[in-house]
């Protein structure tokens, strides 16, 4: 029986809500996080506790991991940078090569269990929908440094296999698309729905970049974990890459109406249309993404069950609090 | 005068390229592993005054701050191109970490830097030829014969995330097939070193797959061409640029080409040789080709020797170094 997690990220949106249902599943979590982008109140409702340890650290420091993992049994690596919008390429390209490669390295020395949590922005701006995991990988210019996200994914998926083939390590890849709920970080690195949601409770314009028609399926976070969960637990994961989304498909400007009315009623919601070319250097966007869950469905007997209405209220809800409270200080 | 130190420049194309600035009176410092490089590629080079030869390793930063002292500009060719021969990680690991360490060494003594690319980062994508903006579409992980695409794509990546974060001057050349004299005799030259040898014993020509797949080559002095003008172009930075020809042959072409213009009579015997015995899953590119618009416009770059006259010079070399 598998008892000992190591969660990286830990602090991070999805690493702290993994690390909460684990702990109320029977596991011991150590949880990693250099607090970069997380905040040790997401974990508050696990600190102290005796199954949970947080070690604040960088996954890229290869001797503190390979400390942390003697008694192991399973690696959930979520520390990663993600698109970068405005700021430069190059940490996401260090962290999240770096980082998946020490996880890899321990993991070969002690025999534990990889999750590598991969992202939909792997399939690029492939047109052909839905994505299933065997979808080509359609990535655009390095001139373009959004670009830098995906690719350091890919990247790292690569490691995973030749890792699996090479050095026997157990792993499975879970392509994330876009997950959304209580705790996601407050900027864009948390998504549109979080600066909608920002803008909604303050009245203030909903940015949307384009024309607003470039369609996402967003994916609540408790069925993220859910499907996280199982991976690691079902032993046919092993060797394998699952999509874990929700198909409901919806446009960003959508969303932002949506949310609108969840948070004023039926006041004119308040938008505003930001062209790509105001975007520091180039900008590529993706027009669609929908995944083809069938493989989460056989494998994991997974698909997710909380709707964009469901969902969207406990998110409000935890926004405002946070807004009106303490706040976060999200970067 | 200028100081260029060149990777992987014990390497064929490396070598052509050292003799090409040394002409030109440039200062040329060569670091070379040796791993798939040879001394005898720079012998005559090594006589010049103007030329010095380092025996090392890509990934090691002390070195290279050391050696580039002086320099310029910083051609990167040292590269590992065939996974399923070099070992994945290796791969992996020489074509990130070698740029990383690189740039780094760029960013320290403020160098600016021209990667050496490959046309394979463009995959299979279905839209030819391509050009510079073309998108980069590769197969899924799991066939890791993508390994060397994905790594040469981060790379790229890591030159403009330098470029964006420490204003290096970078610029990337996207090379489709490069023969010629000094290149290669085995896989790792691709398929016409392997089918001149053969033509030359009169043996059988290997083909992997069906011999259908299209390749652009381009001969070896116009690619040095290419990278001369992007050296001595000060005001050209952060671009990408394809560098190849206008010659876009069947591979199984290729083979009877070569076999006629070796003398042989008849037709060659082709052994095919099935993807499923190279590597799992792999999977081979139908079609590859060049669109030249953006480097003939912003380099002056024209490539002068044809596919025949290429293959004439590279069969006298070949027939001269047996």
């Amino acid at each position: 029986m598998m008892r000992n997690i190591l969660v990286t990220g830990a602090a991070g949106f999805i690493g702290s809500h993994l690390s909460e249902l684990l702990i109320q599943k029977g596991y011991k979590v150590i949880g990693l996080d250099n607090l970069s982008h997380g905040f040790l109140q997401n974990l508050s409702s696990v600190l102290g506790r005796s199954q949970f340890e947080f070690i604040q650290g960088d996954v890229r420091d290869f001797e503190l991991l390979l400390g942390l993992v003697s008694h192991v049994d399973a690696i959930v690596h979520l520390a990663a940078y993600k698109i970068p919008r405005y700021g430069n390429a190059l940490e996401t390209l260090d962290v999240n090569v770096k980082g998946i490669e020490n996880v890899l390295k321990v993991s070969q020395k002690v025999r534990c269990q990889v999750i590598f949590a991969s992202t939909s922005d792997v399939y690029g701006k492939n047109p052909n929908l839905p994505y299933s995991e065997n979808s080509d990988f359609y990535m655009g210019s390095p001139q373009i440094q959004r670009w830098s996200y995906a690719i350091s994914k890919i990247l790292g998926e690569h490691l995973c296999f030749i890792y699996s083939k090479e050095h026997d390590v157990r792993m499975t890849i879970l392509r994330y698309f876009g997950s959304y709920g209580p705790r996601q970080n407050l900027t864009w690195w948390g998504g549109p729905q979080s600066i909608f949601i920002d803008c909604a409770l303050k009245k203030k314009a909903m940015p949307i970049h384009g024309d607003g028609l470039q369609t996402r399926s967003f994916t609540y976070i408790q069925d993220t974990i859910e499907g996280t969960l199982r991976a690691l637990e079902r032993e046919e994961a092993i060797g394998k890459v699952i999509n874990i989304g929700n198909i409901e498909e919806m446009t960003i400007l959508q969303l932002g109406k949506k949310i609108w009315k969840f948070v004023r009623g039926s006041e004119a919601p308040l938008i505003e249309f930001i062209p790509y070319r105001q975007f520091p250097g180039r900008y590529e966007d993706v027009r669609r993404r929908v995944p083809d869950i069938h493989l989460a469905k056989e494998i994991l007997g997974f698909a997710p069950r909380t709707s964009i209405d469901e969902g969207l209220i406990p998110t409000i809800e935890w926004q405002r609090s946070v807004t009106k409270g303490e706040g976060r200080d999200d970067r | 005068m200028k100081t260029i130190l060149i990777t992987g420049g014990a390497g064929f194309l490396g070598s052509h390229l050292s003799r090409a600035l040394l002409e030109k009176g440039y200062r040329v410092i060569v670091l070379d592993d040796l791993s798939h490089g040879d001394m005898g590629n720079i012998s005559d080079a090594i006589t010049s005054p103007q030329f010095t030869f380092y025996q090392g390793d890509v990934l090691d930063k002390n070195f290279l701050i050391e050696i580039s002292e002086g320099v310029n500009i910083i051609v990167h060719f040292a590269t590992y191109k065939i996974p399923r021969e070099g070992g994945f990680l290796k791969t992996i690991e020489v074509n990130t970490k070698g740029t990383e360490t690189i740039l780094e060494v760029a960013k320290e003594r403020k160098i600016s830097v021209i990667l050496g690319s490959t046309d394979d980062v463009y995959g299979k994508n279905p839209e030819l030829p391509f050009s510079e903006e073309s998108a980069l579409v590769i197969g899924n992980s799991n066939s890791i014969r993508w390994s060397d695409a994905i790594s040469k794509m981060y790379a790229e990546q890591l030159c403009f995330a330098y470029r964006g974060a420490f204003q290096i001057p970078v610029n990337i050349l996207r090379f489709s097939i490069i023969y010629g004299p000094k290149q290669r005799k085995d896989w790792w030259g691709g398929p016409l070193g392997v089918f001149i040898e053969r033509a030359l014993k009169r043996e059988p020509i290997p083909i992997h797959g069906d011999g259908l797949q299209v390749r652009n080559f381009v001969y070896v002095s116009d690619a040095v061409e290419g990278i001369l003008r992007v050296i001595e172009k000060k005001e050209i930075h952060g671009e990408v640029f394809n560098i190849g020809s206008s010659d876009c042959i069947r591979i199984l072409d290729l083979a009877y080409q070569i076999w006629a213009l070796v003398g042989n009579p008849g037709k060659p015997k082709i052994e095919f040789i099935a993807y499923s015995d190279l590597c799992q899953d792999y999977e081979d590119v139908r079609i590859r080709d060049m669109d030249l618009t953006k480097s003939r416009y912003s380099l002056n770059y024209h490539p002068q020797i044809g596919i025949e006259e290429g293959l004439k010079r590279t069969i006298d070399w070949f027939r001269g170094s047996r």
